[in-house]
């Protein structure tokens, strides 16, 4: 608060009457008088020792200033008191109350003492509230540091009580208490968990059972508010300590909590060198016990995603071999039936041949006309081989079995070209696809089979590109990545693009898809990759990664 | 030794005051108004000799204070030093012209 001009009067002051005579040697301390009129009592004025110097023997009445002293009223702020003075070209202004009666004087060297105090007085508030700054900001750099250390542990550890347990022994460092716990309530709001720092597991166990909320934990726990204490035991709300419980004076409990919902609460005991817990650090308590709120709901949420994450994986991993399966039994099914074609109809197809050669032969002479029906049903017989040979190949490409999948993918690719004389079909292969699994192979040659049906049905293109390419970890440098539209490095893998100059199509995926459907599905159920790019007038590109092994075998 | 009596009133038509005279003006104003029953005014100066002259309202009514404080300060300032007080006796006649009808 600004001081006042009573805040700067001076005691040193003597009231006389205007006719009497200055008395120096009477009164050596006294430099100021207050003049007063004798017949009336009021004041008339100021004299200081100054005047009184240059005349002497004159009676106050001669000494008063010709020109009215300055007044002022005591309320005034000592800026005012200033500012008076200065106008008035004196060092002493006499104050007067609201009645304008003489309450004393004020002068410019009490003033200056007054202001020097004042500033000596908040310097001394301003440094030690500087050094209250100090210190608080040093507890919250360790807060700070206490809670990025929490965060921490969250990202090593998703177990709650590694958490906790952790989170607690930072609070207690940070507060300075000897002791600390932490009670985790159900959602029943009951004790489910309690941790403890401060007492070792042998004295723990001489304790013998966990608190059950009893006493002053069940006070704190129903009241959801900070509590303080300096001496616990004197509480009447206290049950007392179990035996062999080391003694506990001091207190400061603090809810976990965030947004009204309360997961424990935070005690602590005994801070360093017996002080009590200040307000400061039920402060800090308070803002990390709610870190630990959030520590705790982030835990129990990692925890939870982990747990969807794991069955999401396995009803993947699940529906992965479901429909790998149906892929194996689809295969064994075509592969029976191309091998039931080729052993029954081939073979009855190759005996009526016989049969119908025969016939030719022996009706040539004779029978002109039986001659020309065998050679037409020969020729219908060579056609209808034909055929099965042609589905048996799509069944299972018997190439695929006796040479493996580079012969059995040149072979499509020549019929490919066969059956489509205007398409140039480029293929190229890295690597060697030999030891790859027969799962793997038959997917693969099923993929670039369903692209060049795709190609040859629907692309209108000149020109298509297979790309093959197995690649090992050891192996630095094989087909160029840039052919690969996949993240990571060239680990064990297989890769395969199918590339046209057709006209593609501006959607995300062309309508009709049952063919590019089989062929996601099939790259799914191997843990594949499948990337199927394309722009209007620019031709498709579908490519599929295969992660392998080293020995070739698919990873799961 | 010389004894005299005191005359009463003291001084007759007023006092020139030095600026270091030992008394002031407002004590020597209350002595005058104490001695005599007739009223004096005041004439305050910012002189370095002279600090103020007393002098009787009488006196005034008939010499313009203009130039009572021209006469003073030319013919008793250079009489007087800043510490000392004097007295005025003057001696003054007013001629009058007119006639009475």
């Amino acid at each position: 608060m600004t001081p006042s001009a009573r805040d700067v009067l001076i005691e040193e002051v003597m009231r006389v009457t205007d006719e009497q005579y200055p008395r120096p040697d009477a009164d050596p301390e006294c430099v100021i008088h207050a003049v007063f009129s004798q017949g009336s009592g009021d004041f008339l004025g100021l004299v200081t020792a100054i005047e009184i110097a240059h005349y002497p023997k004159r009676i106050f009445a001669d000494l008063l200033p010709q020109r009215p002293y300055p007044r002022i009223r005591e309320d005034a702020t000592v800026e005012q008191v200033h500012r008076m003075m200065e106008g008035a070209g004196r060092p002493v202004v006499a104050v007067m109350n609201d009645e304008d009666e003489f309450q004393g004087v004020a002068t410019r060297s009490r003033l200056l003492e007054v202001l020097l105090d004042r500033h000596r007085t908040l310097s001394h508030a301003l440094q030690m509230e500087k050094e209250r700054l100090r210190r608080w900001s040093a507890r919250l750099g360790d807060l700070n540091k206490a809670s990025g250390a929490l965060i921490g542990l969250m990202a090593q550890s998703q177990s709650e009580p590694n958490v906790v347990r952790k989170g607690l022994e930072l609070l207690a460092t940070l507060i300075g208490a000897r002791y600390g716990a932490v009670g985790i309530f159900d959602d029943k709001g009951a004790l489910h968990d309690f941790y403890h720092v401060g007492i070792g597991p042998d004295e723990a166990e001489r304790i013998g059972a966990l608190p059950t909320g009893k006493g002053l934990l069940g006070v704190v726990v129903r009241e959801n508010r900070p509590l303080r204490l300096t001496d616990l035991q004197s509480d009447p709300r206290s049950a007392g300590f179990p035996p062999h419980h080391p003694p506990m004076k001091t207190l400061l409990a603090v809810p976990i909590s965030d947004e009204g919902r309360i997961f424990g609460r935070v005690y602590l005991c005994e801070k360093s060198e017996g002080r009590p817990f200040s307000k400061d650090d039920e402060r800090l308590a308070l803002t990390y016990a709610h870190s630990l709120a959030l520590a705790i709901i982030q835990t129990r949420e990692q925890r939870q995603r982990l747990l969807a994450e794991q069955r999401a994986t396995r009803l993947l991993n699940d529906n992965r071999r479901l429909t790998q399966c149906l892929f194996d039994a689809q295969e064994r099914e075509r592969r029976a039936i191309a091998r039931e074609l080729h052993d029954e109809l081939g073979q009855y197809i190759v005996a009526m041949q016989a049969e119908v050669e025969t016939i030719r032969v022996q009706s040539e002479k004779q029978n002109p006309a039986i001659n020309r029906s065998a050679e037409a049903v020969a020729e219908v017989l060579t056609r209808v081989y034909d055929t099965v040979h042609g589905l048996m190949q799509k069944l299972r490409p018997a190439l695929l079995d006796e040479l493996g999948l580079v012969a059995a993918l040149r072979e499509m690719i020549g019929e490919f070209g066969a059956h489509n004389p205007k398409i140039h079909c480029k293929f190229t292969l890295y690597g060697n696809l030999e030891e790859l699994s027969e799962t793997i192979k038959i997917t693969a040659y099923r993929i670039v089979q369903e692209c060049l049906n795709n190609v040859a049905a629907h692309a209108g293109a000149d020109l298509v590109e297979v790309i093959v390419c197995r690649s090992r970890a050891c192996e630095k440098k094989n087909a160029p990545c840039e052919l690969f539209p996949f993240e990571g490095g060239m680990e064990s893998c297989l890769r395969l693009v199918v590339e046209d100059n057709g006209r593609g199509f501006s959607k995300q995926s062309p309508d009709g898809g049952l063919g590019i459907l089989g062929m996601q599905e099939r790259v799914a159920a191997l843990g594949g990759t499948y990337v199927m790019e394309s722009q209007a007038g620019q031709g498709v590109r579908i490519a599929v990664n295969f992660p392998l092994q080293e020995t070739g075998e698919i990873e799961r | 030794m010389r004894v005299g009596e005191f005359k009463i009133p003291p001084i007759r038509e007023g006092l020139v005051l030095g600026r270091q005279a030992p008394i002031g003006c407002m004590a020597t104003r209350r002595a005058l108004e104490l001695l005599m029953p007739c009223p004096f005014a005041h004439i305050e100066l910012d002189d370095e000799i002279i600090s103020d002259i007393l002098v009787r309202e009488a006196v005034l009514r008939r010499i313009p204070k203009d130039q009572l404080i021209g006469f003073i300060l030319e013919k008793i300032k250079p009489l007087m030093g800043d510490d000392e007080i004097l007295h005025l006796d003057m001696e003054i006649e007013v001629y009058l012209e007119g006639g009475l009808e």
